[in-house]
């Protein structure tokens, strides 16, 4: 079920950009997505997917990122150094990814050498269920057939979908000239036969296609090991977020007056913090010396507010990142904050065992963003503040859920912090496992919802 | 009320996928994920393939061998339902 309402969503959301680039005047392809699957497989979710991949004019690729980030798309910061090379940026919103490209990339080649292929997909494009443009079916196949050749054919639903298009196709001597005219028609053939290895199958034909390849191999610094370039990657998205090595300590107020040091490599607290710390406050308001447990606490922002407000209170902040705890425990020594406890350790792990059926309130703000391929976060991970873990994203609230049963007092409450299709598939679990959900609080400026549940 | 001399569609803009032998579908006015089960998948298959939604309450009745009185009972209920939350509409043209 969490499969499909994460395709629906994915689709709703590109036919609700498609909309708005098509009133900017921004004619849009779409390359991939739930639109695909359903044409491949009769199913907008036939397999995982969270992000949408959209095709502009060129010419129209500032326009169009100006568009999306002033619809309140954000630059994804893993968005890594060469994007402009790729021609392909990635944007996020509300746990959502739009891949949007203004050219044809396939493994480290640069954009310009898949220009006749980009070429092509524009001239056979008719319009689609979504209202963008779609690929006619020859070039859908050609497009594939790259795509996974590209990708070194990791998944295999890309090389079935290179099958399912094949199946579309009413015109094979038109696929051939388009592969030969892109200079890729040993890449459709070793897609057609399922065959290849990340190595061993040449995206570009002929010797033109290997002094591209083998020149952008080496000027990309793909002969850096993928771990150093990671690394490199990393260091570039945490610096765009305002952190990392290239990113700076901010000393940041919250609630008005309190004043947070922030240092480099953690998240940021803002508004969400003070709203969940309100959320918390208010499900302690008749207990008399409640024991409060936030987990993933960052800098301390939700601790110490709830701290501060109830003297009485006992709080337990956990965080994975030493960074962070580190950071925590100096903010709370520096606010003379005598009931804050700040624990090293993932989740509930580091709590002390005497506080087993003792707490009143566990508040979350955990990273439970759905990543673009389920691939899981970390503590290495830039992204590791949002992005959570499984294809939905709800991995780790899922295992919070599970552990708090054995922390929280009966009659105590889990709040969670996510988005409002994931408490939809979420809400039910937590059923199965003894919770009653509770009236949610009312919506966020952003697309996050605060969930109550109640342990039995 | 629904008429059962009229055929009912999912408006165009309802997102929809299959999930096993049931249907779930994204309304994206309202945000709403809604689930139809198999019996409503049944009518709602039937009248996608031309059938009137009177039609589809006997196809139905024969298919589970169910009282006519009761499947039609039933299926104007979920019909109405539908249409309320904007998941269906008459075909008029």
């Amino acid at each position: 079920m969490s499969r499909v309402a994460l395709a629906l969503r994915a689709q709703q959301e590109s036919w609700r950009v498609g909309d708005e680039l098509q009133a900017a005047g921004i004619r849009a392809l779409l390359l991939k997505g739930p639109d695909l699957q359903q044409r491949l497989y009769a199913t907008p979710s036939a397999y995982a997917s969270a992000d949408v991949d959209i095709l502009v004019g060129r010419d129209r690729a500032k326009a169009a990122c100006d568009h999306l980030e002033r619809r309140g798309w954000t630059f994804a910061p893993e968005n890594g150094l060469l994007w402009r090379v790729s021609r392909a940026a990635s944007f996020n919103r509300d746990g959502f990814t739009i891949d949007l490209h203004w050219g044809l990339h396939a493994a480290h080649l640069p954009a310009w050498s898949l220009e006749p292929l980009a070429r092509r997909l524009w001239q056979g494009a008719r319009e689609g269920p979504s209202g963008m443009l779609e690929p006619d079916p020859e070039s859908l196949l050609v497009f594939l057939a790259v795509h996974a050749v590209g990708h070194g054919f990791q998944r295999p639903e890309w090389t079935e979908n290179v099958r399912r298009a094949a199946a579309l196709v009413e015109d094979w001597a038109e696929v051939w000239k388009i592969a030969h005219a892109a200079r890729v028609t040993n890449a459709v053939k070793a897609a057609l036969a399922a065959e290849g290895s990340p190595t061993s199958t040449p995206i570009l034909d002929g010797a033109w296609g290997s002094i591209v390849s083998w020149s952008t191999w080496l000027t990309r610094g793909h002969f850096v090991p993928a771990s150093v370039r990671d690394r490199v990657r990393r260091a570039a998205a945490l610096g765009r977020g305002g952190f990392g090595y290239l990113g700076r300590r901010r000393t940041l107020l919250i609630s008005g007056d309190v004043e947070l040091s922030v240092p480099i490599g953690v998240s940021r607290p803002g508004a969400m913090s003070e709203e969940l710390a309100a959320v918390g406050g208010e499900l302690i308001r008749d207990v008399r010396s409640p024991v409060v447990v936030d987990v993933g606490a960052g800098a301390g922002a939700v601790a110490v507010l709830i701290a501060r407000a109830r003297s009485d209170a006992s709080v337990q902040a956990t965080d994975i990142s030493s960074r962070a705890v580190a950071a925590a425990r100096a903010n709370v020594k520096r606010l003379k904050l005598a009931n804050v406890d700040v624990h090293l350790g993932d989740l509930l792990d580091p709590l002390p065992s005497q506080l087993r059926g003792r707490v009143d309130a566990i508040v979350t703000n955990l990273p439970a963003d759905p990543p673009p391929t389920a691939r899981p976060g970390g503590s290495r991970d830039p992204n590791a503040a949002l992005v959570g873990r499984g294809s939905e994203g709800m991995g780790l609230l899922r295992v919070l859920a599970s552990q708090s049963r054995a922390f929280l007092r009966p009659g105590g409450r889990l709040v969670v912090t996510l988005l409002d299709w994931q408490w939809d598939v979420l809400k039910d679990e937590l059923g199965s496992i003894g919770y009653v959900p509770l009236p949610v609080h009312p919506r966020t400026a952003t697309a996050y919802r605060y969930a109550v549940v109640e342990r039995t | 009320m629904n008429d059962p001399s009229l055929r009912y569609r999912k408006p165009a803009g309802i997102l929809h996928a299959e999930l096993d032998a049931e249907e779930v579908l994204l309304n994206p006015q309202t945000g709403m994920y809604h689930l139809v089960n198999r019996t409503g998948r049944f009518l709602l298959d039937r009248m996608e393939a031309g059938e009137t939604l009177g039609q589809a309450i006997r196809s139905l009745s024969a298919a589970a061998g169910a009282d006519l009185h009761r499947v039609r009972g039933d299926a104007l209920s979920f019909v109405e339902a539908m249409t309320t939350r904007g998941l269906l509409e008459p075909v008029t043209d």
